[in-house]
């Protein structure tokens, strides 16, 4: 029994010891784990001109992260390809967080879909969404139709639309599909011209994000909101009635919103994006941050990794739902 | 509306509207004057800053912006051939010819003259024109202007009358390299080779900057001396300068029509002041009597040129006041400053905040009369620029031109297609390739492709909206009338030979 109880307090003394190598061990091992993040300044990625919604967010929030991170984050505008350019720079960077891009999805989804260049976004490193815009549809006030039944009676709508291959497309396809309204695409209308279309008579309807000049053209006089892809009322044009409203919840919810959602390259380590979706999570709930934001005619959602990991996966869904409509079409034409 | 245009000249006494103004003028005729920047860049710029100004001062700072920067691009154009602004460019066909005669005095007096008169025309159309805005909006659909763009490109034809085929042959060039790039029409790439960079098409900035600027650069270097081929030639000073300013007025149809077109294209959200520098150019060359003349340093070249790039200024805005439909990237800007200051734009601006509407215009036209004075004052100063050798002037030129190419777009390889332009735009100097056609074909040919499409889909596919509409009726008599008056000159010229008798 002695015996044992000496070699129990051995014992004991060797689980001790053993205990206490074991906490350093540990100790070093969390040292040697805890990442060396950011080294540098971290670049942000924005496919599109100066001066534009991304961009305006892009620059709010990379500031306040700079106050975070301790380091400078530095907007790079990267134009091209409808912001495609910034989508494959930040898919073939290096896994170490210092570069991020915001894209808009899910037209870089469709996008992709139309014209592969090897990017697959399920596989990005999704750090959470910067701005969510509602789309709308709308026309002319002086056009006497107001509801998808007025629509369906006639015999080709027209959609002015900028190109063959952009979001609106394919929610324009999806859209007319859902609802039974026979149409076509009149292309070539960039932003400014959309309403200019509108008035003039090329077309009759135009659908996009409800905010900047849009916003503004949509509350003044001369055109009116038919509905927003929304499930819920659109507080700067509250008279508009939601897809829900009208009985075609399947175009609710956001899964046709433009959304601004900020990735790494695919493989960033998890604790390194922690570390980005931190900061990018803090930023987000500045009161400046989101009034800078909300002036830029843009809505603020935020979104942890994995929920903006599953947004894309459900936008990844849609898309390839519709793809084959939408690409129809665009054959058609 | 008469109450308040009384109210805001009464206000323009008050100093803070005279900075303003002061301000709006400076940043136009600066970054106008750089290659490649411009009033979007400037008016970017300075957005941010006016957050929290009283919303007249600010406009008038944006009037400022906006009425001045094509004025000071003109000067880098005519002095260095190297145009400040995209609508500038036609101004290097006849001014920088005449810079090199030791005119350049003369051609900036010109110039300056007829941006002021071009922007005054504007200002009182569109002042006149506001309450009839919808008429003018709806009066414009893609079949007409794409006639518009047709009787331009066959202008082209007759801008390089001295060697038709040739010309015709660099415009055909400038059509194909106006199709590289994704279109997102078809939602297709056309001749991009695989490369991100060609993405979107050939940038027109880069373009004409190597073929104008830098070009000239290879070639005034190898030849060396001073940009004046004479460096004892008398400037003149500011006589000369006052002798170009007067001289406007015997050009008065070339000013009216350049007027006239600019305020119209202006007028077209999309169409932009390159189109309508181009057209009144093209057009001036087409009706005048001494059509050789242009591009040898014709003073009716500059007025054409010049004319037209400011009257858009006076056009662009009517859309923009009246239904907040921006026309072109200064006018997007401006919106953004509508919002910032929590001005709503369209039909409530003119019923409610008239004040906002006259501070623009008579912003505008005070700051178009304060760079006209800066001008006509600095011109003989600046064109001593052409007596200096150009050893020292091309390095200057030359790093002014890269970074405005690199301002654009923070893109390295827009610069490395200024150098190719350069070294394409000489070459084809040196064999008689004229680069006029081939830069109005970039720039019209792309409209051309996109305002077909956009006909036919609005139609469903039928050809007949090209020949029922009333504007298209009168565009299509003119091209006809156009071609039929060119082939009758022809025929007059060189009759056919009399058969011989037996």
């Amino acid at each position: 029994m002695a015996r044992i109880g000496r070699i129990g307090r051995l014992g004991r003394l060797m689980l001790l010891a053993g205990a206490l190598a074991a906490i350093a061990a540990f100790g070093a091992a969390c040292g040697d784990d805890e990442p060396d993040f950011p080294t540098r300044d971290v670049e942000w990625f924005v496919g599109f001109a100066a001066g534009g919604g991304f961009d305006t967010a892009s620059r709010i929030i990379a500031d306040k992260m700079s106050d975070d991170l301790g380091v400078n984050v530095v907007v790079r505008n990267i134009e091209g390809g409808g912001g495609r350019r910034a989508v494959q720079e930040i898919a073939r960077s290096d896994p170490d967080g210092h570069a991020i891009s915001i894209m808009n999805m899910p037209n870089q989804i469709t996008a992709e879909r139309l014209d592969p260049e090897d990017v697959d976004f399920n596989e990005l490193s999704w750090v959470g969404r910067a701005v969510i815009q509602t789309y709308g549809l709308y026309t002319a006030s002086a056009n006497d139709f107001n509801t998808p039944e007025d629509l369906q009676g006639m015999p080709d709508v027209r959609f002015c639309l900028s190109g063959l291959a952009g979001h609106s497309f394919l929610v324009a396809s999806v859209t007319t599909e859902v609802m039974g309204i026979a149409w076509n695409p009149v292309t070539g209308y960039r932003g400014q011209e959309t309403q200019a279309g509108l008035l003039r008579g090329d077309c009759e309807l135009a659908l996009g994000p409800i905010a900047g000049t849009t916003l503004t053209a949509v509350q003044g006089p001369d055109f009116k909101v038919l509905w927003m892809y929304s499930s819920e009322r659109f507080g700067p044009v509250p008279d508009a009635p939601t897809v829900d409203e009208l009985g075609f919840p399947e175009l609710g919810g956001s899964k046709f919103a433009n959304n601004g959602l900020v990735a790494a390259a695919p493989g960033t380590p998890d604790d390194i994006l922690q570390i980005l979706a931190d900061a990018f999570d803090s930023a987000l709930q500045d009161a400046d941050v989101i009034a800078g934001i909300n002036n830029a005619g843009m809505g603020v959602e935020r979104l942890t990794p994995d929920e903006t990991a599953v947004v894309v996966e459900g936008m990844d869904g849609i898309v390839s739902e519709y793809i084959d409509t939408v690409r129809q079409k665009s054959q058609a034409q | 509306m008469f109450e308040a245009f009384l109210d805001g000249l009464a206000g323009m006494g008050n100093p803070a509207v005279i900075g303003a103004i002061v301000l709006g003028t400076v940043l136009g005729v600066l970054f106008g004057v750089i290659p490649g920047l411009g009033s979007v860049i400037a008016m970017t710029l300075i957005l941010p800053f006016t957050f929290g100004w009283d919303p007249i001062i600010a406009m008038y700072v944006f009037a400022g912006i906006i009425g001045t920067a094509s004025t000071g691009g003109g000067v880098p154009a005519i002095l260095l051939n190297t145009p400040g602004t995209i609508a500038n460019v036609c101004t290097t066909f006849d001014g920088f010819p005449m810079t090199r005669r030791g005119e350049g005095g003369r051609a900036i007096g010109l110039a300056a003259t007829a941006s002021a008169l071009g922007t005054l025309f504007s200002i009182v159309v569109l002042a006149a024109l506001l309450p009839l805005a919808e008429i003018m909006l709806r009066a414009f659909t893609p079949p007409d202007f794409f006639w518009l763009i047709i009787l331009g490109l066959i202008a082209v034809t007759f801008a390089s009358r001295q060697n038709m085929v040739k010309g015709l042959a660099a415009g055909g060039v400038g059509i194909l390299i106006a199709l590289i790039g994704f279109s997102p029409v078809f939602g297709v790439r056309r001749y991009t080779l695989g490369s991100e960079y060609l993405w979107d098409g050939i940038e027109i900035v880069p373009l004409v900057i190597g073929f104008f600027a830098l070009s000239e650069l290879i070639v005034y270097t190898s030849r060396g001396g001073s940009i004046a081929r004479d460096a004892n030639v008398n400037l003149g000073g500011f006589r000369q300068i006052m002798r170009g300013a007067v001289e406007v007025f015997q050009y008065k149809a070339i000013l009216l029509r350049g007027s006239v077109i600019g305020t119209v294209i202006g007028a077209i959200p999309g169409a932009g002041g390159a189109v309508a520098n181009f057209l009144s150019y093209s057009t001036a060359k087409q009706a005048s009597k001494t059509p050789e003349l242009f591009g040898t340093g014709y003073p009716g070249g500059v007025v054409a040129s010049e004319s037209s790039n400011d009257a858009k200024d006076g056009g662009i805005l009517l859309p923009t006041l009246t239904f907040g439909i921006p026309g072109n990237g200064e006018m997007v800007i401006l919106m953004g400053a509508f919002v910032l200051h929590g001005i709503q734009p369209g039909r409530d601006l003119l019923v409610n905040r008239l004040d906002i509407v006259w501070a623009i215009i008579l912003g505008v036209i005070a700051a178009q009369v304060l760079t006209t004075i800066i001008i006509l004052g600095g011109g003989a100063w600046l064109a001593r620029i052409s007596l200096v050798p150009v050893k020292y002037i091309a390095p200057f030129v030359a790093i002014l031109s890269f970074i405005g190419v690199y301002a654009v777009r923070s893109n390295i390889w827009d610069v490395a297609l200024a150098v190719f332009a350069a070294i394409v735009g000489f070459s084809m100097r040196r064999a008689g390739f004229p680069l006029i056609t081939l830069v109005i074909g970039f720039v019209l040919g792309q409209l051309a492709e996109e305002k077909f499409t956009q006909s036919l889909q609005i139609s469903g596919g039928g050809y007949s909206i090209f020949f029922t509409r009333p504007v298209s009726i009168i565009l299509l008599l003119g091209i006809v009338f156009m071609l039929g008056w060119s082939m009758y000159k022809a025929a007059k010229k060189n009759p056919a030979p009399q058969r011989a008798e037996p």
